[in-house]
């Protein structure tokens, strides 16, 4: 019995441990937000949840947050980028875009860009470029109960994300018209 | 034999027959049961989700997650045998109700596959301290449904590029009941679900291999490093992860004829003479793996795969009757001559059948 309730303590605090980790996470950790162009589909091993889409995930040569030469820079003579890096964010209103690329373990830091997370990037010159975005904030439960101040088509959807240095960026709550959105958190 | 030794073999086994009827009936209600707990609790959390804080939600997983680990093991050793796999069973499955109710609350949406891997890591050391048929049942889930989802994954070092023909969904079974053989409580039950699976995988893709003449790309990448270690340990060790009524050389003719038509196809069918000779063998093949597990099913005085033989007999000859004849069968007399043969095939092979289970009875 007691190496039943031993294996029984080792799943309870390996859980629990996951959950107190991310609880202190949520209550530490400085925040921002970053705008969606969500979808709320519903299926039945999921439940309810928004298909997030943060509107970054995708940016095309021409953007008013992340430069040409801001690319350049990063792809520093090559053609394209594939692969794991760290994403800059600068505040731009109420919210923060993406503004600003560097390679792992790269030290470049300029002055905008307050927020550096890892992400997966797909980068091509082609028109100017085109970046792929993988910020790994795929998916966030929304409780059936939870009514929504509006349609996930209407603009003016944001997440507030819990920043770790370095790390992935972690959903924290839901934003719409930069009011938090009860019941969804 | 004679009729009356027969008739005092038969009392005497009576009891022996609902002894074992009995004791399935009762570990199906048992596994019903947990099920149905583990369900019905999952249900519980999901409806009251905001009336439960986070705190209470995750304090009423823990004790519960304890409650039905203890509570298997002491059943277990009191002789509920039933009883004990059903919270076994609930808490096996306890533990992912767990790591999703920790994603939902945190709203982590990681590799799906590592969630499976979170659980297969949790449960593993139960299997050691728990001797129920249900974990090691759970593990090999957890097992199958990693592998599956990882071969499935953009960024997996084993990612499929297509996963058409039998291959995966051959191996990735045979690879889990192969390395589940080894837990310490052995479940015999899986190998006859894991031969039942397999058995259906192959029939299935080559009916419909030689009925449509066309396939998709089965070209499986880095997938590769998961079939070739399933199918080598189960061409190696049939015994170990299929059905025990299935001699080592039924075994192997099964798995070799029934992934034959794909070995000579290749990647893809094309037209010309080697995939013709494909689509040949997946007609000629689907039969001759019926019949081995017929003969098989016979040698072993098992009922069950003897028919289900039959069953796949049956289905390989209308298909091939309405490949060769199907253009040609318009109106009343396409239905008459239908019919007829169907009668005659369901009788010949019925016929088959019922000398081959008396001969199994002798």
């Amino acid at each position: 019995m007691t190496r039943v309730v031993a294996v029984a303590a080792l799943q309870v605090v390996v859980l629990l441990g996951m959950a107190g980790y991310h609880e202190y996470v949520q209550r530490t950790a400085p925040t921002f937000r970053i705008p969606l162009a969500p979808s709320d589909p519903f299926d039945v091993l999921r439940g309810r949840y928004f298909v997030l889409n943060p509107t970054d995930r995708f940016i095309r040569g021409g953007s008013p947050h992340l430069s040409q030469a801001e690319v350049d820079r990063f792809l520093f003579g090559e053609e394209s980028f594939s692969g794991e890096a760290e994403v800059g964010f600068c505040p731009v209103d109420d919210i923060y875009r993406v503004c600003a690329l560097r390679r792992p373990g790269e030290s470049y830091s300029p002055g905008p860009a307050t927020f550096w997370s890892r992400a997966r990037l797909d980068l091509n010159r082609d028109t100017g470029f085109s970046l792929g975005l993988n910020l790994r904030l795929d998916r966030f439960f929304i409780p059936n109960q939870t009514e929504l101040p509006g349609p996930e088509t209407e603009a003016g959807w944001e997440l507030e994300v819990s920043f770790r240095p370095g790390r992935t960026l972690l959903p924290r709550r839901l934003y719409f018209k930069a009011a938090p959105v009860e019941g969804a958190r | 034999m004679t009729p009356e030794l027969e008739a005092s073999l038969r009392q005497t086994s009576a009891g022996l027959q609902q002894q074992k009827a009995g004791g399935l009936v009762m570990k199906a209600l048992g596994a019903l049961g947990g099920a149905l707990l583990l369900a019905g609790l999952i249900l519980i959390i999901a409806e009251n989700w905001d009336a439960l804080p986070r705190a209470v939600k995750l304090g009423a997983w823990a004790a519960l997650q304890v409650a039905f680990l203890a509570g298997a093991y002491r059943l277990g050793q009191s002789g509920q045998m039933a009883v004990a796999e059903g919270l076994a069973l609930a808490g096996s499955g306890w533990v992912l109700a767990g790591i999703a109710l920790v994603s939902q609350i945190y709203q982590l949406s990681s590799r799906a596959p590592n969630g499976v891997w979170l659980w297969l890591a949790l449960l593993l050391p139960t299997a050691w301290v728990l001797p129920r048929r249900a974990v090691s049942v759970s593990i090999f889930a957890a097992l199958v449904a990693g592998l599956l989802l990882e071969a499935h994954e953009v960024d997996s070092w084993i990612k499929a590029a297509d996963t058409e023909g039998p291959w995966l969904w051959m191996a990735v079974p045979l690879l889990g009941a192969v390395l589940v053989s080894w837990l310490p409580t052995r479940v015999f039950a899986l190998q006859a679900w894991t031969g039942f699976w397999v058995f259906g995988v192959i029939t299935i893709a080559m009916l419909a291999l030689g009925a449509a003449q066309e396939a998709d790309s089965s070209d499986l990448g880095a997938a590769w490093w998961l079939v070739v270690p399933g199918l080598l340990a189960a061409l190696a060790l049939p015994d170990r992860c299929l059905p025990r009524s299935w001699d080592a050389t039924a075994a192997r003719v099964v798995m070799v004829a029934g992934l034959l038509p794909w070995v000579v196809m290749g990647k893809e069918l094309d037209p010309g003479m080697k995939d013709a000779v494909a689509v040949g063998l997946a007609w000629i093949f689907q039969l001759v793996i019926a019949v081995a597990v017929i003969r098989a099913g016979a040698r072993a005085g098992s009922d069950a795969w003897v028919n289900i033989g039959y069953v796949a007999l049956l289905a390989g000859v209308l298909t091939r009757y309405f490949d060769f004849f199907g253009n040609y069968l318009e109106g009343g007399t396409a239905l008459l001559l239908t019919g007829v043969l169907l009668l005659f095939i369901l009788y010949a092979l019925n016929r088959a059948r019922q000398r081959t289970l008396a001969r199994e009875q002798t």
